[in-house]
């Protein structure tokens, strides 16, 4: 991990609901990895302001030369992000927190995005995709949104931006090519499957298509009460499952203990450095 | 001396022990060192003060735990940590590695289980070879933590308990002690006299202050115990104020902390009385703040030709 001002290779709106921001990410600092996040402090957020934390935020893409995040104005912090400039400088922490672990070479990977959730999700599946599995084992991805206005869209993002090179195109671009593979699940219907995202796996497995042959892995990232359903889903059927946590947070690198979920097994287990990726299992969910 | 410019002398004095600068990283903001190892130069610090060590590990309080509120930071963490065995198997190695001052902050829910932690503590690292560093100089005692519900805040709002364990625990050891104090009581000099009296060789001043914020929507406190302690901007007014009335009160020195975000807020401390502070809650928005804060305080030091930190309190014109 390091701290550093990252230039600012793009932030935009992708969607009406989504925002797409790229950093020009140094070798020097560390890989980022599927899972990981980085933490950022707005600009605009200055000490004496009402903002003092840093914000999480998950990678969605990395091209060796920048990094990317979905994310939503949701607050003063977002809101603050989405005002800084294409060009100017972030000050990040990053890469924080763990991986999600590969599936092993007999596992079929589930992965499952929920809402703001889904960015982690999209850097697994390329991922996982480069790895240039067998068909019958490449990954699936069910993303779930509340209804169409959510889901986003990236062709306009390369399409403005066809002066891109080498700081980001091939990151954005990985980003269009998962989503484009996605299967999109709404809640009201207007866009792919009618339900959640787990019901939308449900109908998966019983339409038969995957291959029964083989194990499966599950994959999440959204909000709690999709997780702690998937985890539960997983433990009943037995079946391996990775699941990416948010919290608030304070230091980001597991000294403050603020970021803490109720572990199963007893005590508490830190969002930033026991996670943000936890087994199946792991976590004692609310009631 | 006066227009000549020269280099100020950074080094501030507490008991026995020696700092190298006058800033500190505060207890529960820090971990143990070793989480922030690869994005601070510890070694440039003046003291670590670690997070809380209990007799006993301590899993905390339930989450959520944080909230931001106007210019400051709820906080409820509830001194979760190892507990002492695991903190002289696990953590004081890494502390031995460093080259600032450590200061092992010390809670309990009991008088003895304060007792019992220094007295630990002592007794390992005599044992310990006398080569190298102890990773220990020093025990802040903790009896202002307001998220506990035995011990922490219940002895620091009382002066005769304070003078009785700080008596307790001087004579337990020669390294510096100083007693962290709350601003939760009505009248904070009276125990830092206390602390004096019973043999304290600093206070801290100040820990947090009791605060609450309200989700509206979902009508229930942001912080699942209700009340948390609330750090940052928003409680520096009131820890320089405790600053001031504290050192009116007493001979020994003063760690000024409290919403420290910047090298001019650190000198508001040092004017009120406060000869070392300590940054906390800031170094959550930049862990590079305690540093910029060292070398602006470095160079308003050479600015104004003062020579030792202790001497900027005179500067105060009023």
């Amino acid at each position: 991990m390091r701290q550093f001002d990252a230039t600012i290779v793009m932030n935009r709106e992708i969607s009406p609901s989504w925002k797409v921001l790229g950093l020009a990410w140094p070798a020097e600092a560390g890989r980022p990895e599927p899972g990981q996040f980085f933490t950022f402090r707005p600009k605009a957020l200055e000490p004496g302001d009402a903002g003092l934390l840093r914000r999480p935020l998950a990678f969605a893409a990395f091209d060796g030369a920048a990094a990317f995040a979905l994310y939503q104005v949701r607050g003063s912090g977002t809101r603050a992000l989405a005002a800084a400039r294409e060009g100017s400088v972030l000050d990040v922490i990053g890469p924080l927190g763990n991986i999600f672990p590969l599936p092993l070479d007999e596992e079929k990977p589930f992965l499952l995005g929920g809402g703001i959730g889904i960015g982690p999700l999209l850097f697994l599946h390329a991922a996982i995709s480069a790895m240039n599995r067998h068909l019958d084992l490449s990954p699936t991805l069910l993303l779930g949104f509340r209804s169409t206005a959510f889901v986003p869209e990236f062709s306009t993002a390369l399409e403005t931006r066809p002066t891109l090179t080498s700081g980001g195109r091939a990151g954005l671009e990985s980003l269009s090519k998962s989503l484009s593979l996605a299967k999109i699940a709404t809640d009201d219907g207007t866009d792919g499957f009618a339900g959640t995202v787990l019901d939308a796996l449900g109908a998966e497995l019983t339409a038969g298509n995957v291959a029964g042959a083989f194990r499966r892995h599950y994959y999440a990232c959204g909000p709690g009460p999709m997780l702690a359903a998937l985890d539960a889903l997983a433990r009943a059927e037995g079946v391996a499952a990775h699941i990416s946590v948010e919290q608030w947070m304070a230091c980001g690198v597991g000294a403050c203990y603020g970021c803490v979920l109720p572990a199963a097994k007893g005590g508490y287990l830190r969002a930033c450095a026991d996670g943000p990726i936890f087994e199946g299992g792991a976590i004692k969910w609310k009631e | 001396m006066e227009g000549v410019s020269m280099e100020p002398d950074l080094s501030v004095t507490i008991g026995p022990l020696t700092l190298s600068n006058p800033v500190g990283v505060a207890s529960g903001t820090f971990g143990y060192g070793q989480e922030y190892g690869e994005l601070v130069d510890i070694d440039r610090l003046g003291t670590l003060y670690t997070k809380a060590v209990t007799l006993e590990p301590r899993e905390g309080n339930p989450p959520p735990r944080l909230t931001e509120t106007p210019c400051g930071l709820i906080n409820s963490i509830g001194l979760a940590n190892p507990g002492l065995d695991a903190f002289l198997r696990e953590k004081l190695p890494y502390l031995q590695t460093l080259a600032c001052s450590i200061i092992v902050n010390v809670a309990g829910s009991t008088e003895d289980d304060y007792i019992a932690v220094v007295e630990e503590i002592e007794s390992a690292l005599s044992r310990s070879s006398p080569s190298g560093r102890s990773g220990v100089d020093g025990y802040e005692i903790n009896v202002s933590c307001p998220n506990v519900a035995h011990g922490g805040m219940s002895f620091g709002t009382d002066p005769l308990l304070i003078e009785r364990l700080t008596a307790r625990i001087r004579r337990l050891t020669d390294r510096a002690m100083i007693v962290k104090l709350s601003p939760n009581v009505t009248d904070i000099a009276e125990v830092a006299k206390a602390a004096e009296a019973g043999g304290a060789d600093a206070v801290s001043c100040i820990n947090t202050l009791v605060g609450m914020a309200i989700d509206t929507e979902r009508c229930r406190p942001l912080i699942a115990r209700g009340t948390g302690g609330l750090s940052g901007p928003a409680i520096r007014p009131v820890g320089v104020a405790c600053t001031w009335k504290v050192a009116r009160a007493v001979s020994i020195p003063i760690i000024g902390l409290g919403g420290i975000s910047t090298a001019g807020d650190a000198l508001e401390y040092f004017l009120a009385g406060a000869v070392a502070i300590q940054v906390g809650t800031a170094l959550f928005a930049d862990p590079r703040a305690p540093l910029t804060i060292l070398d602006g305080i470095r160079e308003w030091m050479g600015r104004k030709g003062v020579l030792h930190t202790k001497d900027i309190a005179a500067l105060l014109d009023w």
